[in-house]
């Protein structure tokens, strides 16, 4: 007899609280960005984030589906692209980016659950390598930044990513890279609150750290086997793994539910694979930091890491596992 | 020990039923006893309409023999016959039999000393009582048989674990008729010539705990967890080679080799928060669910009405089906569930609490998109519908469902062989 089973009771979350964990973290980087650069990085997030849900609304409209923006997801996108921002960048920049991650690389694939490319990741690599300029100007951390359109006055620094890249010598202390006093997007300098982050979605078990872990080692044994800063290894290693969009990469993008392995054998595999092409872009890449064009590298994989390494795993469990 | 992390955390919403004293509800005016369960089971009705049969007499002869007869479950009148069509056992063929008020009551036979009974006579008491295990359904003389022939368990368990939240049955079976039940499972067990027998719990609850404390230690295999579901039962050094019945199968088949009685009473848990009490009823098989609804007093705004508990129970509508064995709790739930279901975002969850270790979110999207070739690798047959991965998911997604349809499918339904000339014949 064929039983059917009622979903008469839940024990779960709804997506919302999903969505809404990691907003909460976006916000916690925004805030410590408006306490160095003033309010022009709000600006920017939350026109981002505007800019996110007005492109899916109308694709809503267009498709003449149910409105989708319920579940979160397009804040959450919207949310990232304006923290990968630079607190300078032009107010069309982050528009464009939100616009294009929702219309292009979410909602033909079928909306929320169904898109294979991350969409913030999709919506940054476009206005990479379209505003190239625009993307790479970081202003001087510690400066208050004008408002609105006119940023000319602003003193520019080279990113500690770039300074690696082109070869340059960093002098940024540790404690620089945790209190994020070195230029940067608005929400990848901070080193402590991108960890507080971590911890805050871990222990709210919004994601699991199983990849994170496995990409930060594999990001550091490539720091210590190449490295590229002057000095003694750990330097190098401490340069990468704080600079650019690394760990918040490995924060937000590798945690991403849709587009990442969902079962902790598949995490730890693409986190393994996802610091391999990151470091690999870095080294040889065109730009200084290559997180989001790794991450939309890897995201096609991610299906079948997932079921290579769960048939793996269970084949394992038959063979060594079970028969004692 | 990774398992552990499996399941969910219950919250267990038992309620007052299991403090409560079993009711008894006798005065039922009319059961329906079904002589056919669609095409299996059929019986040949051996007594004709507006003829008196009395509480335990024969009602229908088995056409197949190695099947249980039929026996009335009231004293009453044979009104007819009628078709119902269940929820949980198909197509219904039963025969109506209106009570009638006798004054006599019933005496207290004197028992036997059931000791002395052979396996193969205690297997014969056991068909002879129609006993079905309430567990999952089988005839008690089947399973008993099956066991004795070939494949012979080294521990019989006597499952009294409920984990949903509602139950409570086992419990209230246990605590008033324990001696019973556990001489029920020994004479079970030595009709299977099975050399250990324990009485399975959940002693992770302080309730539980101080009732086990009737039973001799020995007697009690408890597991310490507070999850749900509750997987590794078997106790150590059994090699996994255990037996499972049902204690009222136990307390049954006491009462076959004692007093000859025949299984005409049920046990049934009657909870939900539609309802004004919950309680423990003793019903004679076939009375329609109105009836232990109505002695709950239910009241006028329920939304959901099942058969079985809160996570894997069958939604139904119909008040008029009859409670038959198998049947051990009906949830009647007042505020109506109106989740809305999204697309599944991958969160994997259901992988984590999953304790077969099967990817549920991938093989309901396989299904769903009708992908069966890719099904069967993903092993989708190991699924025991605990329902847990419906519960956590939290786009609201019946993953349970389709993960129990395609393990159904990858049994052959689905998979056919379209080749030679099945399209031109």
């Amino acid at each position: 007899m064929e039983s059917i089973i009622t979903p008469s009771l839940r024990a779960g979350r709804s997506v919302i609280s999903y969505s809404f964990d990691v907003l909460i973290a976006v916000a916690a980087l925004t805030v410590f960005s408006y306490v160095q650069y003033g309010l022009r990085p709000v600006l920017v997030v939350l026109i981002a984030i505007a800019s996110a849900v007005i492109s899916e609304t109308v694709c809503c409209l267009l498709c003449r589906r149910r409105i989708t923006l319920g579940d979160g997801t397009a804040f959450v996108t919207g949310g990232l692209i304006g923290v990968l921002m630079s607190p300078i960048v032009p107010i069309y920049v982050p528009i464009i980016a939100s616009a294009f991650a929702i219309v292009i690389a979410k909602m033909p694939f079928g909306g929320s659950g169904r898109n294979i490319f991350n969409p913030a990741a999709a919506g940054v690599a476009l206005v990479t390598v379209c505003f190239e300029r625009s993307m790479s100007a970081f202003p001087n951390p510690s400066q208050n930044v004008r408002l609105w359109w006119d940023t000319s006055e602003v003193l520019y620094q080279n990113s500690v990513a770039a300074t690696l890249k082109s070869g340059g010598t960093s002098f940024e202390t540790f404690t620089d890279l945790l209190f994020g006093s070195t230029p940067g997007a608005i929400g990848t300098t901070t080193v402590l609150v991108l960890v507080a982050c971590l911890l805050y979605l871990r222990f709210r078990r919004t994601v699991s750290t199983a990849g994170f872990i496995a990409y930060m080692l594999t990001c550091t044994a490539l720091a210590l086997l190449f490295p590229r800063a002057e000095g003694d290894y750990w330097r190098s290693v401490m340069l990468e793994l704080f600079s650019g969009t690394l760990l918040f990469t490995g924060v937000f993008f590798l945690n991403d539910p849709t587009t990442t392995p969902h079962h902790t054998g598949g995490r730890v595999a693409f986190g393994i694979l996802l610091g391999g092409m990151v470091m690999l872009l870095r080294h040889f890449g065109q730009y200084a930091d290559g997180a989001c064009f790794a991450v939309l590298l890897l995201n096609p994989l991610a299906p079948i890491i997932d079921r290579w390494t769960w048939q793996l795993h269970r084949f394992v469990e038959m063979r060594w596992i079970r028969r004692e | 020990m990774k398992d552990a992390k499996r399941g969910i955390p219950m919250i267990l919403e038992k309620g007052s039923a299991p403090n409560r004293p079993i009711k008894v509800l006798s005065d039922v005016p009319r059961v329906y006893l079904p002589l056919a369960y669609g095409e299996e089971r059929r019986c040949r009705p051996v007594v004709a309409d507006y003829d008196t049969v009395m509480r335990g007499g024969l009602l229908g002869q088995p056409q197949d023999a190695e099947d249980i007869a039929l026996y009335s479950t009231v004293t009453g009148v044979v009104a007819g016959m009628r078709h119902i069509n269940h929820p949980l056992y198909g197509q219904l063929t039963c025969s109506v039999v209106d009570r009638i008020l006798s004054e006599e009551t019933q005496e207290e036979p004197i028992p036997q000393m059931p000791d002395d009974l052979s396996p193969a006579e205690l297997i014969a008491a056991a068909k002879q009582a129609g006993i079905v295990d309430e567990l999952d359904g089988v005839q008690l003389h089947a399973k008993l048989q099956s066991w004795a022939d070939f494949d012979t368990p080294l521990c019989l368990l006597a499952d009294a674990i409920e984990p949903e939240p509602y139950q409570s049955s086992a419990y209230a079976v246990l605590k008033y008729y324990g001696r019973q039940v556990l001489i029920g499972l020994r004479l079970a067990a030595k009709a299977a010539g099975i050399p250990m027998t324990r009485i399975l719990l959940q002693t992770a609850y302080t309730r539980i705990r101080k009732m086990a404390m009737q039973f001799d230690p020995n007697d009690i295999h408890g597991i310490r967890r507070r999850r749900y579901p509750v997987f590794n039962k078997e106790p150590a050094g059994t090699e996994g080679r255990c037996g499972f019945i049902g204690v009222q199968a136990c307390l049954a088949l006491y009462r076959a080799a004692a007093f000859g009685t025949p299984h005409t009473d049920g046990f049934i848990t009657v909870a939900g928060d539609a309802l004004e009490t919950s309680h423990n009823l003793q019903v004679p098989f076939g009375t329609p669910i109105e009836e232990a609804l109505t002695a709950c007093g239910i009241g006028k705004n329920v939304s959901l009405l099942l058969i079985g508990d809160a996570l894997t129970g069958v939604e139904f509508t119909d008040r008029s089906l009859p409670i038959l064995p198998g049947m051990t709790c009906l949830v009647a739930l007042r505020d109506p569930i109106n989740y809305r279901v999204r697309s599944c975002i991958g969160c994997g969850q259901c992988a984590a609490v999953c304790h077969k270790g099967l990817l549920p979110y991938e093989i309901s999207k396989r299904f769903e998109n009708m992908q069966y070739e890719r099904l069967a690798m993903l092993e989708p047959e190991d699924c025991d519908g605990c329902g847990v991965c419906t519960a956590v998911c939290p786009a609201h997604r019946p993953i349970a469902q389709a993960v129990l349809q395609a393990g159904d499918s990858a049994g052959g339904t689905i998979f056919v062989d379209w080749g030679d000339d099945a399209w031109n014949p």
